[in-house]
């Protein structure tokens, strides 16, 4: 204990316990996020009861989310770029429907089983291309992810190749509530599911685990002279975010009962980081905001200029990228504090 | 060289680094007395930060021994001279920019305590870890910019910041990389004070260009001369030493 301390009198003779901890309670303190988590859980509760004929593309919002949210434990605290995430997606997916056809039609313990199946690919694949970084890591996820996309693709007996996968059926959720075909099952399922794989995300980002993550992204070099073991810190972190994701993707296969390979190509995972990037990476809720934004701007967009959708999208996202520095959230937050800091 | 009297902390022996012909450190054997003010000086060039990427393991010699408290480290990485009590600053600041100053000093903190992998049941030792990192910001009277980011703090202040991350790991050998790099020799002072107030018990080998700096604050100098020891003597004797002059102005 002595030896971290200083020798001599103290600089603040007059600072106390007390007034430490008022500071340190500002510091740690959590402005609006019980605030911001309510008002997210009563939308969903309004989403349900006003929009009942949407509850299908409701709960593929949700699904995308959490795989978002997954991504951003890599991109917005890791601060590893991948363009391969979309492989544990697919793991994911193609896990829980193989189990469901195979082993057991139970969708919880189908679920346990694709975000394990996804962790795993996430331990072994991460314990390989971690020990690069920047342009050389981005390219070996995209390797992984090809090689996921042709393995599936391949065994074609298994997972009906190229037709996708075929013949899920899913037992009643919790042996009481059939997967109906309005979609109020899979909505309150996956909406479920999502806030249980948020909070789990919130606890892991707010952890010691979470900001030792955030201080590799910001100084990885620094974290090694402080003894922290980078590379393993890393591992963890892939390990989690792919199971995350597989979690989304077996939500997928099980409320869909259909898996097709596009579950594993890099539109999906470019797709993802796009999704981001809009809402705001390495911000607790920038999945929740760039999620129904994309896929909002792509149902309207599509809708109205049906050959030229992809083009305003590309043109937004090139617009968010050069001005507005952490998507929508990050806009948001300077102007909050902007007027705070002009109105006190 | 060794004395005898004092308990060397960190040693080494018949330390060399070669690259090809090119021999940088070249047979070093240095003692670090425990609760030393040790100063590194030499010439652009004479392999002083060699000399520390050695020390904390970021490079690996070619010959020779490196003991801490007795114990061989030579082979050890970085982060297990970490654990062993190794602490280092940075000649060029190297923090986390995007977060606060007492998220900055936390992050050592929380790796001192040994929590950087919990993901659950953390909430109070973290809350202690901030505690004992505000602590440290209070030392170094920058508690009140504890919660501005980096980026927006004075370059002086984000050097103190740079010593009290290493702080935060109480370490009981830090090596300081030049800590009054870029501030002007006539506040260089301000860093003086802030380094005259760190524990006696933490032995000190610093590196510094800042003469002035350096002859207040060290008891001991050893000057490094083309990755070969000239001499380890007291300041007053190093100031007096015809060899030395001869190295720094050239002989006439």
């Amino acid at each position: 204990m002595e030896a971290g301390r200083f020798a001599g009198t103290r600089m603040m003779e007059k600072h106390n316990a007390e007034t430490r901890d008022t500071v340190l309670v500002r510091l740690l303190r959590d402005r609006y996020l019980r605030w911001v988590e309510g008002a997210i859980l009563l939308l969903i509760l309004i989403t349900y009861i006003t929009f009942p004929t949407y509850h299908t593309l409701l709960s593929q919002i949700f699904i995308f989310t959490l795989f978002v949210l997954s991504l951003d434990l890599l991109v917005g605290y890791a601060g590893l770029v991948t363009l391969g995430h979309a492989a544990f997606f697919g793991v994911g997916a193609y896990s829980a429907g193989l189990y469901a056809i195979h082993i057991s039609p139970e969708p919880l313990s189908g679920l346990v089983v694709a975000t394990s199946s996804a962790a795993v690919v996430g331990l072994v694949s991460g314990a390989l291309i971690l020990r690069t970084t920047g342009l050389t890591f981005l390219m070996l996820t995209l390797a992984v992810a090809s090689v996921v996309h042709e393995i599936l693709n391949q065994a074609g007996e298994l997972t009906g190749g190229a037709d996708g996968l075929r013949g899920i059926e899913m037992s009643p959720l919790l042996g009481i509530a059939e997967f109906d075909f309005m979609g109020n099952t899979a909505f309150i399922y996956s909406a479920v599911v999502l806030v249980v794989g948020y909070l789990f995300f919130r606890q892991v980002i707010r952890s010691p685990f979470g900001r030792q993550i955030v201080g590799i992204r910001e100084n990885a070099i620094r974290m090694r002279a402080i003894g922290s073991p980078v590379y393993l810190r890393l591992l963890a972190a892939y390990t989690i975010s792919a199971g995350m994701a597989g979690t989304a993707g077996a939500l997928l296969a099980q409320t869909n009962q259909f898996v097709s390979l596009s579950v594993v190509t890099m539109e999906r995972s470019g797709e993802a980081l796009i999704m981001l990037i809009f809402g705001g990476a390495g911000k607790l809720f920038g999945a929740f905001v760039g999620v129904p934004l994309y896929m909002l701007l792509q149902d309207l967009l599509s809708r109205y200029t049906p050959i030229f959708w992809v083009f305003w999208i590309g043109l937004m996202l090139v617009l968010i990228v050069k001005f507005a520095k952490n998507g929508v959230l990050g806009v948001g937050t300077r102007l909050l504090n902007k007027y705070r800091s002009r109105h006190g | 060289m060794v004395n005898l009297d004092e308990e060397s902390v960190l040693t080494t022996r018949g330390l060399t680094l070669s690259f090809g012909a090119l021999t940088v450190t070249n047979e070093v054997d240095f003692d670090l007395a425990s609760g030393a003010r040790h100063a590194l000086i030499g010439p652009n060039g004479a392999g002083k930060t060699t000399f520390v990427n050695l020390l904390t393991g970021i490079l690996r010699p070619s010959a020779g021994q490196i003991l801490m408290n007795g114990a061989d480290i030579t082979g050890a990485t970085p982060e297990q001279r970490v654990q062993h009590g190794l602490g280092r600053t940075f000649q060029i600041n190297s923090l986390f920019r995007e977060l606060t100053v007492i998220e900055n000093v936390a992050m050592s903190t929380m790796a001192q305590q040994g929590i950087g992998h919990q993901v659950f049941g953390a909430s109070s030792s973290m809350k202690g870890c901030f505690e004992q990192a505000y602590e440290v910001l209070c030392d170094f009277d920058l508690q009140h910019v504890a919660d501005k980011q980096i980026k927006n703090i004075a370059y002086g202040e984000q050097r103190l910041v740079e010593i009290a991350i290493a702080l935060g790991l109480r370490p009981k050998v830090l090596i300081l990389d030049e800590p009054a790099a870029g501030i002007p020799s006539s506040e260089s002072h301000v860093i003086l004070e802030v380094l005259r107030k760190l524990p006696s018990a933490v032995s000190i080998l610093i590196i510094e260009h800042d003469m002035n700096l350096v002859f207040q604050f060290a008891s001991r100098i050893t000057v490094l001369v083309q990755g070969v020891v000239l001499l380890t003597d007291t300041p007053e004797a190093v100031g007096k030493d015809t060899r030395v002059k001869e190295v720094y102005l050239g002989s006439r």
